[in-house]
């Protein structure tokens, strides 16, 4: 039993860890989508940057938490970096790519907020395609360690 | 919900930039509610101008009638700040309005912007180095055209143009002529559309007039003058037109259109007396269009609203063209008495 407890506990902190990457690659692609999104609400509506990240925020929690705290009456440029700095979703270098954007954020004309997306879609782009080779090469080799260290763990034991 | 001068004052203030908005918070309410507008200027003090001259402010909420030192001043850093708070931290969304040099607010309060001006092909494209900010605070004073209705009388049906020095009260005037009109306080309710094109009349925000206008007025939120007489024309069938500020002779014509399909029009002009209006070709334009019967001439800011006279503008106009008199400040014939 207890060796099935350990291998079970091993093979679940793998798993978790894989999860992880899975989870960065499908919120690097969501804030690409919000950015689009953005795009089209600055280019044809003019909606302010709280009605676009209220608009939006479906898929990100801390675009919700964003809207929530505007809403409250906090100023957008502090409602963002305080979402983004409490959110789980986001860490290192993602994070501060987040910060970069929302101070930025609705401070210039169209032409230059369609730039400052653009920029920031491009450097997106490039974390997003390494989360994808970081999933490819290390979420399978996560979970087979995580399974090997329970079972090594076990043997270790017995 | 009607909002007192005080709680227009702190929506206004609380729009500015942190350091600045907490103090002008903390007036006390007899202030708050004399304040025309609040002025920030780039290194300079800020400024409270009321009636009866201009006031500052110490850091710690002291107010002073004369400049000295150690007041609260304006930071570039304030204006930079309380531009994005104003714009709602969107500058794109507001980019026509800034090219025009004035933002609104929601509730009608307007912002004059200066900075330096960004050329692109000979025109304005976009203003950067914000120096001065000069905000305006709208009032909702209900009843304060009732003296103005009751002289002009049946004569409103042909047209009124409002004539008065900045700050004198016009908008306000025309934000409750547009209310008694359309809510039935002068005999019966009259279908009005407000032409507001910087927002000032309604002081609409999200969509929704944040003044009193009455039961019957139709809002054309941000339209250009000329394009919303013509749609209000078309669309409404209107019985008053109410607009503020005419000038160019697009609006001009666009006015004609209007006073030949059988809608009234009431709106403003800058003129700080008589003479000076005479003297505005604008004026000629408007006049000559035949949509103004009446011309009702305000008094200066410090007694803000207050009617000094009421003139046929078929008058005004023969001596403009006919009597050079006119032009060098010679009498013209009133409707009535005024003060």
């Amino acid at each position: 039993m207890g060796i099935l407890l350990l291998v079970a506990a091993g093979s679940f902190a793998g798993f978790q860890e894989s999860h992880k990457l899975t989870q960065r690659e499908k919120n690097l692609e969501a804030f690409l989508r919000f950015l689009q999104n953005a795009e089209t609400e600055i280019r044809y509506s003019a909606l302010p940057v709280a009605g676009v990240v209220a608009r939006h925020s479906g898929e990100l929690p801390f675009l919700r938490r964003c809207a929530a705290l505007c809403r409250e009456g906090e100023g957008f440029t502090g409602a963002w970096e305080r979402a983004v700095r409490e959110s789980p979703d986001f860490t290192g270098e993602d994070e501060a790519l987040l910060l970069r954007f929302g101070r930025g954020f609705g401070a210039t004309d169209v032409e230059g907020q369609l730039a400052h997306c653009q920029l920031t879609k491009g450097l997106l782009a490039q974390r997003l395609a390494e989360a994808r080779e970081e999933k490819k090469q290390k979420a399978r080799l996560y979970q087979m360690l995580g399974v090997l260290g329970g079972l090594g763990t076990a043997l270790l034991l017995c | 919900m009607e909002q007192t001068m005080e709680e227009r004052f702190d929506t206004a203030a609380g729009a500015l930039c942190a350091r600045i908005s907490r103090v002008l918070l903390g007036l006390p309410p007899a202030l708050k509610r004399e304040v025309q507008e609040i002025g920030l200027r780039a290194g300079q003090p800020v400024t409270l101008c009321c009636a009866r001259g201009i006031y500052f402010l110490t850091p710690g909420g002291r107010v002073l009638c004369c400049p000295q030192a150690g007041l609260l001043t304006a930071e570039q850093g304030d204006l930079a700040e309380s531009l994005q708070r104003l714009c709602g931290y969107s500058v794109y969304s507001c980019q026509e309005e800034l090219r025009e040099g004035y933002l609104t607010l929601p509730g009608g309060h307007r912002v004059g912007v200066a900075g330096t001006a960004v050329l692109q092909d000979g025109r304005i494209a976009a203003l950067r180095e914000v120096s001065a900010l000069n905000l305006r605070l709208s009032r909702e004073v209900k009843g304060c055209a009732s003296e103005l209705l009751k002289r002009a009388g049946p004569s409103l049906k042909g047209g009124l143009l409002l004539a008065g020095p900045p700050a004198s009260g016009k908008t306000t005037l025309l934000r409750d002529i547009a209310r008694q009109l359309s809510a039935g306080l002068l005999g019966r309710v009259h279908k009005v559309a407000v032409v507001d094109e910087r927002g000032e009349i309604a002081g609409a925000g999200r969509g929704l007039p944040q003044n009193d206008l009455g039961l019957c007025c139709d809002v054309l939120n941000g339209y250009p003058k000329a394009a919303g007489i013509l749609q209000a024309v078309r669309a409404f069938s209107p019985e008053f037109i109410v607009c503020d500020e005419l000038g160019g002779g697009e609006e001009a014509a666009a006015v004609a259109q209007g006073v030949n399909a059988g809608a009234a029009l009431v709106t403003s002009i800058h003129a700080g007396s008589l003479e000076e209006l005479a003297c505005r070709s604008q004026t000629t334009v408007l006049l000559e269009t035949g949509a103004f019967s009446t011309v009702a001439l305000l008094g200066p800011r410090e007694t803000p609203g207050r009617l000094c006279g009421l003139y046929k503008a078929g008058d005004l106009l023969a001596q403009i063209h006919g009597d050079p008199s006119a032009r060098r400040g010679g009498k013209l014939c009133r409707i009535s008495g005024v003060a």
